[in-house]
């Protein structure tokens, strides 16, 4: 290759570029000085590429999670509303599907109406709560692939005693400001989706056969949907719920008929008795993780020993130019 | 640079393939159509328990599948990520993955993903990072690593050697296969001014395993890899060079946007065959040259 005019470390590197990709603003002159420019496209040209590229690819992944917010917001309010929160919260998991997961909380901690509570801003905040969590029981955990649970206690027997109820891991409990479940089955199914207005609802989402349900609650069996999602006893449930043991079975009964109830265990035994094959995964996952960490302990240290001069990942870097510092990148 | 592959790589031809998206998934379901194996992206499938797992399953029960990745982020200089790894080998042992691949990139440092495939300097230093991480991962998966040349739009100035000199020399010193694609080596050629042609004839054939063939956009000033459309003439050039010098090699086609309907990804997976029976038809000339084929 050609003349080298100056030998930046790796660690230096990335962590500028890093910088300069995904703080909004123009780049320092240092950042594209480390490539190459042509006659047809100049290294600032060459650094815009990625930083473009990285910008749009974040946000059609945005707008990809919620169709429905972006419906209501329109397009470029929508883009205003996740530059920002992908401003502030960069990426930190190794899929675009859990880019939004702290979207929601964004917005509820920076909501737009400092001068008082509006409605509006709350349904939207909801509208992009509802979003996430449907896209988590569709995709997440659920009972197609397990085996049939052992028989159901009759939930009438679990309403004096200590039994904890184990839901289906699909079922998920939701309150929100306005009838979002409705305006987002009507964008994804193409349809005008009806004015939202304010009409606080309780909503619980499952899944089954790989279709996402969702049904409206009672405050009270809201509640108590809750309080049995969180791992409390039944008897704990009906109190935290306000509601008598004979009209909490009532529910128990229903949500059984639904199969959102699992099984009723007693207080001692915290897991059902059969090995489910995605615990057998998940179990896997865990030891692979171990080794993986012990391999790659295993490996600095070695290198650390065996070669002094080439740096290891998890030395600290040595660079002409200081990386930009991590709270710039955050 | 070294002759064809043959079963070098230790890894089978596969024959040709085609990348699995979810807008296919219940298409393939239904009529399991012919094509030969396909190629998932990792990350779509590490934590999905949904319909995308339930479809991946009974599709790796009846085709050959193959992961390929976008975060191991394996130039990067922060720690590799163990639970990704974890996942990763769980999938690939779940599904019995044929092989793992991702691309020779960072996506990010500091605990952060810019989900992009940004470039290494092509350094001494880089190679020696890169090449020891690859070995921990072979270890953890304990399988060989797959790397692919991805596409570029920047090259660092103090870089010191070619991308196909550093891509030799760290198949050389970690043990890694090659995913040569064609269109990345087509869009980083335009880009950056280089020989593609050139690029290909000199990486060491006998250590790749695939190759990707896709479209991209011609933006007058630069390329970009978009994997929006059909296959252009210059890619296949470079797909029949590749061919004729590394023998037949397991192939897909990657479409990702615009996405056609799957038949009409048959038909342009299906214009890579003639470049396959002229390497395979004794008549036919692997000097190094491109391959003659015709395609509509």
């Amino acid at each position: 290759m050609g003349e080298v005019p100056d030998e930046p470390d790796l660690t230096g590197v990335q962590h500028r570029l890093q910088h300069a990709i995904l703080t909004p603003g123009p780049p320092a002159e240092s950042a594209s000085a480390m490539f190459a420019g042509t006659a047809e496209l100049s290294a600032a040209q060459r650094l815009e590429i990625y930083r473009n590229g990285c910008r749009r690819r974040r946000l059609e992944a945005m707008e990809h999670l919620h169709p429905a917010l972006r419906s209501l917001l329109g397009d470029d309010l929508f883009d205003d509303f996740a530059s920002e929160y992908l401003e502030a919260n960069p990426s930190r998991t190794y899929t675009l599907e859990q880019l939004d997961a702290s979207f929601a909380d964004h917005l509820s901690s920076n909501r737009p109406d400092a001068d008082g509570p509006q409605a509006w801003i709350d349904i939207l905040i909801d509208l992009a709560r509802y979003e996430r969590v449907f896209a988590e029981v569709y995709d997440g955990p659920g009972i197609e692939r397990e085996p049939e649970p052992p028989d159901v206690v009759p939930s009438a027997s679990v309403s004096t005693g200590a039994r904890r109820v184990i839901m289906d891991p699909s079922v998920r409990s939701l309150r929100v400001s306005a009838a979002v479940h409705e305006y987002h089955a009507a964008v994804r199914g193409g349809t005008t989706p009806p004015p939202l207005v304010p009409r606080p609802t309780c909503l619980a989402l499952w899944r089954r056969d790989y279709r996402v349900r969702v049904a409206t609650l009672t405050r009270p069996a809201h509640d108590l949907l809750e309080a049995l999602l969180a791992g409390g006893a039944f008897s704990e449930a009906c109190a935290d719920a306000a509601l008598d043991p004979d009209a909490a079975s009532e529910h128990l009964r229903a949500w059984t008929a639904r199969g959102w109830v699992r099984t009723h265990i007693e207080p001692a035994r915290i897991e059902p008795a059969r090995i489910e094959p995605a615990r057998i995964e998940r179990t896997r996952i865990e030891r692979t993780r171990i080794r993986a960490t012990r391999i790659q302990a295993t490996r600095v240290e070695r290198t650390r020993f065996e070669s002094p001069s080439p740096r290891t990942p998890s030395e600290p870097a040595v660079s002409s130019t200081p990386p930009a510092p991590q709270e710039s990148t955050q | 640079m070294t002759g064809p592959a043959g079963d070098a790589t230790g890894l089978p031809d596969l024959g040709l393939g085609l990348g699995l998206r979810g807008p296919h998934l219940a298409h393939v379901l239904a009529e399991w159509p012919q094509v030969d194996w396909f190629e998932i992206i990792s990350e779509n499938f590490l934590d999905s328990g949904g319909y995308r797992r339930h479809a991946l399953d009974r599709i790796a029960e009846r085709y050959p599948v193959v992961m390929h990745g976008v975060s191991l982020s394996i130039g990067s200089c922060d720690p590799l990520d163990t639970d990704y790894l974890a996942r990763l080998g769980a999938l690939a042992d779940s599904i019995g993955a044929e092989w793992v691949s991702d691309h020779v990139c960072w996506t990010g440092v500091a605990g952060v993903n810019t989900h992009e495939l940004l470039p290494i300097p092509f350094t001494e230093e880089s190679l020696r990072h890169v090449a020891g991480r690859v070995e921990i991962v072979q270890d953890v998966l304990e399988r060989p690593l797959v790397l692919e040349n991805p596409s570029t739009y920047a090259a660092f100035a103090h870089s010191t050697m070619t991308e196909w000199e550093f891509l030799g020399r760290l198949c050389e010193a970690s043990g890694c296969l090659l995913l040569l694609d064609v269109n990345n080596v087509a869009v980083s050629a335009f880009n950056h001014g280089f020989d593609p042609h050139e690029y290909v004839r000199e990486l060491p054939h006998d250590r790749i395993a695939q190759i990707h063939i896709a479209g991209h956009a011609d933006h007058g000033t630069h390329r970009i890899d978009t994997h929006d459309r059909p296959v252009p003439d210059t890619v296949w050039e470079l797909y029949g060079q590749a061919i004729a010098l590394a023998g037949p090699t397991a192939t897909l086609l990657e479409w990702d946007d615009k996405l056609p309907a799957f038949p009409e990804l048959l038909a342009e997976l299906a214009k890579a065959r003639p470049y396959i029976d002229a390497r395979t038809d004794p008549r036919a000339t692997a000097a190094g040259g491109v391959t003659a084929a015709v395609h509509g």
